[in-house]
């Protein structure tokens, strides 16, 4: 008896993922084992999206990332390791997606991080305004490249955090006329303008001659006000609102990191569940209807 | 309101006016299609809410009395997001949808 169950044990084999690679390993072998015969010198052990102890007893399908500390791995061991801590599903739908986002201020600079992290596959970015000192009290810049093209920044910046993304940079002032050009392959558009009266123009442009698109805005971040008064609304077909929808900046409301970045995050997220196939306002469980227009 | 338009095509546009001035009506016509402008009450739908409106106005009209700057609104008229040159041209009509979204600065 001891005997068949020690042959079955020997012959009953697991497949796993290590490093997006397929491989064969014995039933219960521990990380700590695979690690030793595949990658000796990886200290950091991830196994399902979570760190991990070397003697954490593996199951069939387990996906199991190797990493070694301070070592840069290779583009295609790179993709597999920056996705290693996603959802299921979510990066195969967002390397495939393509998003614009219109200004690169405070707003759109964080938005593109935050979607860049998130593996996006292209980012179309437009934006005339060069760096300036004034901007890095809230736009994710640095002292190092004040007087760059903003998109120029942004650009090299998103290529240190995720390599794989694709950037089309457009350092040019958006206008009716150019509008569809720039952000005709873009399947949303992050509005992050400074001034209202060019949200309006951009959304009214993107609207009429893109339909069908969803667009995320941003309007109201200034000042230190409540985080909680920046919210995500509905606020037409296909248009969201992000932001406390009142608060200008203006003299003495001045806009700054913590609450731009608020803001900034409700539009990223708005569009990574808008790529994910669900409402940026409702979960699937919440039967809520649509959501009130910001007063007037 | 029918009433109206059968007499309106019945007898001319400016038999009509006079027979409308007899009853007080004060009828309008617009100028740039020459089409009648209904001098009745109306409901729209603005921001979620019912709006009661005495004459058929076009949006730029309507905006203008809430003292709306076009330049800080999106309008969203029956489900359409419509350019701010589309706005003069663009009438009011019964049951109508209007979402007027407001924007202020900053990003």
């Amino acid at each position: 008896m001891c005997g068949f169950y020690f042959l079955c044990k020997q012959n009953f084999l697991m497949q796993v993922k290590v490093n997006e690679q397929n491989y064969t390993v014995d039933t219960n072998e521990s990380v700590g084992s695979v690690r030793d015969r595949i990658k000796a010198d990886a200290d950091l052990l991830i196994v399902n999206g979570f760190p991990a102890e070397a003697e954490t007893l593996l199951n069939d399908d387990d996906q199991v990332i190797l990493i070694k500390r301070g070592e840069i791995p290779d583009a295609d061991e790179l993709d597999a390791l920056l996705t290693a801590r996603h959802t299921p599903g979510v990066h195969e739908v967002v390397k495939e997606s393509t998003v614009g986002i219109a200004g690169v201020g405070g707003l759109g600079s964080a938005i593109a991080i935050a979607l860049a992290r998130t593996g996006i596959g292209h980012l179309i970015i437009a934006d005339f305004d060069i760096v300036e000192p004034s901007n890095l009290n809230r736009q994710q810049f640095f002292i190092d490249q004040i007087g760059l093209p903003k998109v120029y920044a942004l650009r090299d910046t998103l290529a240190r955090i995720n390599p794989h993304v694709r950037i089309t940079a457009c350092h040019l002032r958006l206008t009716p006329t150019n509008i569809e050009e720039v952000f005709g392959h873009a399947q949303i558009l992050a509005e992050a303008f400074d001034r209202a009266d060019q949200k309006v123009m951009l959304i009214e442009t993107f609207a009429t001659r893109l339909p069908g698109r969803p667009i995320v805005t941003g309007s109201g971040m200034a000042g230190y006000g409540p985080a909680n008064t920046v919210q995500t609304q509905e606020v037409a077909d296909n248009l969201y609102l992000c932001g406390d929808g009142c608060t200008a900046a203006a003299p003495g409301t001045g806009l700054m990191a913590p609450r731009v970045g608020v803001a900034a995050h409700h539009q990223a997220n708005a569009v990574l569940r808008l790529l994910l196939g669900h409402n940026p306002v409702r979960s699937l469980s919440d039967n809520k209807g649509r959501s009130e227009s910001p007063e007037v | 309101m029918a009433r109206l338009r059968v007499i309106a095509i019945a007898i001319g546009r400016k038999g009509a006016e006079i027979w409308a001035k007899q009853l007080g009506l004060q009828p309008i016509i617009d100028c740039r299609t020459g089409s009648w402008r209904k001098r009745i009450a109306m409901e729209i739908i603005f921001n979620g809410k019912t709006c009661e409106l005495q004459t058929s106005i076009n949006i730029q009209e309507f905006l203008d009395q809430r003292q709306l700057d076009c330049l800080q609104v999106v309008v969203e008229h029956n489900r359409n997001i419509i350019s701010r040159q589309r706005l003069a041209d663009t009438l009011l009509s019964n049951g109508d949808t209007l979402e007027v979204i407001h924007f202020v600065g900053g990003g």
